[in-house]
């Protein structure tokens, strides 16, 4: 079966000066199948917002795509004229980001911002439209709230302003939404209404999710598949399942051991084993693999080598010189 | 107010909160007070000297104001707060000089709470310069003692705060915060929006000066796991009033459906959040 994303050799850089560049995303590659959930986990800075940002081409200014192809249901993405592209932005994809206060038009009441969503993508009369995004405000569990659609967002919490944007993602019926971190300013109970929406709808809608998040818990019962980030590079991927309970990069490991334990046998105000110093500076990497300063398996060969991609199973990659033979 | 509660009966105890009541004023509207808004309703907590209280309940519930209130940021409209024996409430503000350098507060975002013209020796002694401590010389290389304290080298002592990493800017405020050895210190969302990783440095680092420098917190969160993690008593908060409050035995609102929970405070934060969990 024709994946419905296809990422291939995607490599993106910033502009540091007039002669320096940062690489923020390096030569990656994957696909995504309809109807799939795939998990992006990474630390910040590790180039996951980049990813996200640059499928849809949606990039700041100081950025530009070196190399690489977006195929999507066929078109490359990189390449469409821009009049084509702003037709698959909201209705072929659309994209639920981190802050939803920044995501909303403050002076636009909430409802006519969804039923704008609506007029932009299908020929449909103001009035209908409205009614539609009150349908939608319905479906993104908002009903319950008086008049919400003439709420101005900032009358309303951080929680609401989310599923607002989540209705304005869902309301062209996307195949695929890209959800950047959609949970981080929020506190812990309307994190996981949130993530559960979001489940919901990938369920019951088929939708396809590249779930952006520094957060292994909200990957968890969410993703089916789960890329791990590192430096710009894919340094993990698999099942999800398997590599949250059985990682193969020792960064991937290092971010789960860091986590406090959970269960009867929890180390209770014992220290967190940590992964050793920072993330290197994109625009100054080193020569071998970008984790083997912090790494507790490195070997002298990692300084020098960059690591080959391998596959120790069909469904699982890693990049790391540990498991090449 | 009550005098039961000296010193002398519970010498452990550093931080008491008697029934302490607080609203804000909502404005006016067409020449007419409106009711202001009861943010904290009777709370009642203690703090054990070198323990850990976490206090975590929804947005709104009132966490960041007993923050405020219990660090002499805020005065409360009614109730007492005793440090040490002593109440705050009453005193002026020069009286309460001396005790707000023992309770330090600790902001969820670093980036805003520092001066982007400093340097990170400045911020670091600014608090020194302030309460009029040593010479200048002095002062620096208390503030890089500081700095090594919390595990940040010398050579970044002359960088802008903005060009410290995230996890650097949480150690600088931390840095900061020990400047004039308090006893209390109440950390206000202290480890929210860092990455995996980075909490656990400084999740480490805090448990740590917890134990050289003879610490109390006051962990201010909605992170159960951290939370459970952290602290040795855990006070659930819920439009302004204490609803559970007791040791951390298990998560108190984990993420994963199957975990062994604390039926009460679990039955309390999911009752009180409107989210029934299966």
């Amino acid at each position: 079966m024709q994946p419905l994303l296809q990422v291939r050799n995607l490599e993106v850089c910033y502009a540091l000066d007039d002669r320096r560049q940062s690489i923020a995303v390096d030569g990656l590659s994957f696909d995504i199948t309809s109807g799939e959930a795939v998990g992006v986990l990474g630390e910040s800075g590790c180039g996951k917002t980049t990813l996200g940002l640059s499928l849809l081409r949606l990039l700041p200014k100081a950025a530009s795509v070196l190399r690489g192809a977006v195929v999507f249901q066929g078109k490359d993405l990189l390449t469409l004229a821009e009049c084509d592209l702003r037709r698959v932005r909201g209705a072929g994809i659309s994209m639920v980001y981190q802050e939803p206060g920044m995501a909303l038009n403050p002076v636009i009441r909430v409802g006519d911002q969804i039923a704008e969503v609506l007029r932009a993508h299908e020929s449909m009369s103001w009035a209908r439209a409205r009614e539609e995004a009150c349908a939608l405000l319905a479906q993104v569990g908002l009903a319950t709230v008086d008049r919400i659609d003439m709420a101005y967002p900032h009358q309303l919490s951080g929680g609401q302003k989310q599923r607002v944007v989540i209705a304005q993602a869902i309301a062209c019926h996307p195949a695929l939404i890209i959800a950047d971190e959609p949970t981080t300013a929020l506190d812990a109970v309307t994190q996981m209404e949130i993530l559960t929406l979001l489940k919901g709808f990938q369920e019951r809608l088929r939708l396809a999710f590249l779930l952006i998040s520094h957060n292994p818990d909200d990957l968890d019962h969410f993703a089916d598949r789960i890329l791990v980030m590192y430096a710009g590079q894919v340094v993990e991927e698999g099942p999800a399942r398997d590599v949250l309970q059985s990682p193969l990069h020792p960064y991937t490991r290092g971010l789960l051991r860091s986590r406090p334990a959970n269960g009867p046998d929890r180390n209770r105000k014992r220290f967190l084993e940590v992964i050793p110093g920072e993330p290197p500076d994109l625009g100054d990497m080193p020569e071998g693999c970008a984790f083997a300063a912090r790494c507790p398996d490195g070997r002298s060969l990692c300084r020098t080598r960059k690591p080959e991609e391998v596959w120790p199973e069909a469904v699982r990659r890693v990049r790391c010189v540990n498991y090449a033979h | 107010m009550r005098t039961d509660l000296s010193p002398t009966d519970e010498p452990q105890v550093l931080l008491r909160a008697l029934a302490l009541c607080k609203g804000y004023a909502r404005g006016r509207t067409f020449g007419r007070n409106r009711p202001s808004i009861e943010v904290l309703r009777a709370v009642d907590l203690k703090i054990r000297a070198g323990s850990t209280l976490a206090l975590i309940g929804p947005s709104g519930s009132g966490k960041s104001t007993l923050g405020r209130c219990l660090a002499c940021l805020e005065r409360p409209d009614s109730g007492e707060i005793l440090f040490a024996g002593k109440g705050l409430v009453s005193l002026t503000p020069r009286e309460l000089i001396p005790f707000r350098r023992q309770i330090q507060l600790i902001f969820q975002e670093p980036a805003a709470a520092l001066n982007p013209r400093f340097t990170a020796v400045e911020v670091v002694s600014e608090p020194l310069l302030i309460s009029g401590r040593g010479t200048k010389k002095e002062r620096k290389e208390r503030a890089i003692d500081l700095m090594a304290l919390v595990g940040l080298p010398a050579h970044l002592g002359d960088r802008s705060p903005f060009e410290l990493s995230g996890g650097q800017r949480r150690r600088l405020v931390v840095a900061r915060a020990l400047a004039l050895e308090p006893k209390l210190l109440i950390l206000d969302e202290a480890l929210a929006g860092l990455d995996l990783s980075t909490r656990a440095q400084i999740s480490n680092l805090l448990l740590e000066l917890q134990k050289v420098c003879s610490l109390t917190y006051l962990f201010i969160s909605h992170d159960a796991d951290m939370v459970a993690h952290f602290a040795d008593e855990v006070a659930v908060l819920h439009e302004g009033e204490i609803v559970t409050l007791g040791p951390p035995r298990l998560p108190v609102c984990s993420r994963s459906p199957h975990t062994d929970q604390s039926p009460a405070v679990t039955a309390a934060f999911s009752r009180l959040s409107g989210l029934s969990r299966q």
